[in-house]
């Protein structure tokens, strides 16, 4: 327990390390970008963002499939505590990708983009998750309807991470075409900010699978104590 | 000027929302700690 608390902060302090040099490199080694200015400095931190809700959103899925064959809650535990990480990374993705639209479009948010719209119905669809699970009676039906939510709302992922370009419609895409590829510096600056906020991920989900295991202490001690 | 406005929102946003949930969760381990002491000496005043 005292290793493993020990671990959790050690990862705690180098992704703040990792961090700090990530913000340095998106804001002062990087250059400004030729048309967009300064402003293009949020995207760092938004494709992170964005990175790290795919990333929570893939291992809900991934351990609910688990769950569902071994029946095992630690499963279940992993899946629900990374669903939270990946709404919060989720909703902060999409309130920086409308502060990078205002002064980029006009306007902070165009519904007739695809990405933007299937990145919205993967946001409530988590929302839905927590709001079903919150509801259900037994850890059984809270398990498996969570895995059975968690395996549906996956699938919108490989659409909200193609949408741009599959469709090309207003969203940039950065990574894949030759014409719009980075600087050196600024992809760099990218994988940076991409590494610190998974090391933040690995942190914030063995903190929250914490959390939930001692709720489930609790709920024995209190078994104990009312028998 | 006007558009580092957004930049300065987006950058407060994500620190602010980051330091945040790390707080909650700090807060709320440390809470369950202190109740599971609690209850686990409840227990063992039954148990004697």
């Amino acid at each position: 327990m005292m290793l493993k608390n020990n671990l959790k902060f050690v990862i705690l302090g180098f992704a703040v390390i990792l961090t700090l040099i990530s913000i340095y490199l998106a804001l002062i080694y990087t250059p400004s970008h030729e048309t967009m200015g300064d402003v293009q400095r949020i995207f760092y931190f938004h494709v992170a963002s964005a990175w790290v809700s795919y990333l929570a959103f893939g291992v809900t899925f991934f351990a609910g499939l688990l769950y569902l064959k071994s029946k095992d809650f630690k499963w279940d535990t992993i899946a629900f505590s990374s669903v939270e990480i990946g709404i919060i990374f989720c909703t902060l993705g999409i309130i920086t990708g409308s502060l990078w639209a205002k002064p980029v479009w006009g306007v902070f948010w165009r519904w007739e983009d695809f990405k933007l719209f299937i990145t919205l119905v993967l946001w409530f669809i988590f929302i839905a998750y927590l709001a079903l699970r919150a509801n259900a009676k037994s850890r059984t039906s809270k398990a498996n309807l969570s895995a059975v939510f968690g395996i549906i709302g996956f699938v919108c992922i490989p659409f909200s991470f193609g949408a741009n370009r599959i469709w090309q419609q207003y969203h940039p895409t950065i990574l894949a075409s030759s014409e719009g590829s980075l600087q050196a510096s600024m992809a760099f600056a990218l994988v940076f900010a991409v590494f610190a906020f998974t090391i933040l991920y690995i942190y914030l989900l063995l903190a929250k699978v914490d959390i939930e295991k001692m709720k489930e202490i609790i709920d024995k001690i209190k078994q104990q104590v009312g028998g | 000027m006007s558009d580092l406005i957004y930049l300065y929102a987006a950058y407060t946003i994500i620190w602010a929302g980051v330091f945040l949930y790390i707080l909650k969760l700090h807060l709320a381990q440390n809470k369950l700690k202190n109740e599971i002491k609690m209850l686990r000496e409840i227990l063992d005043g039954k148990k004697t």
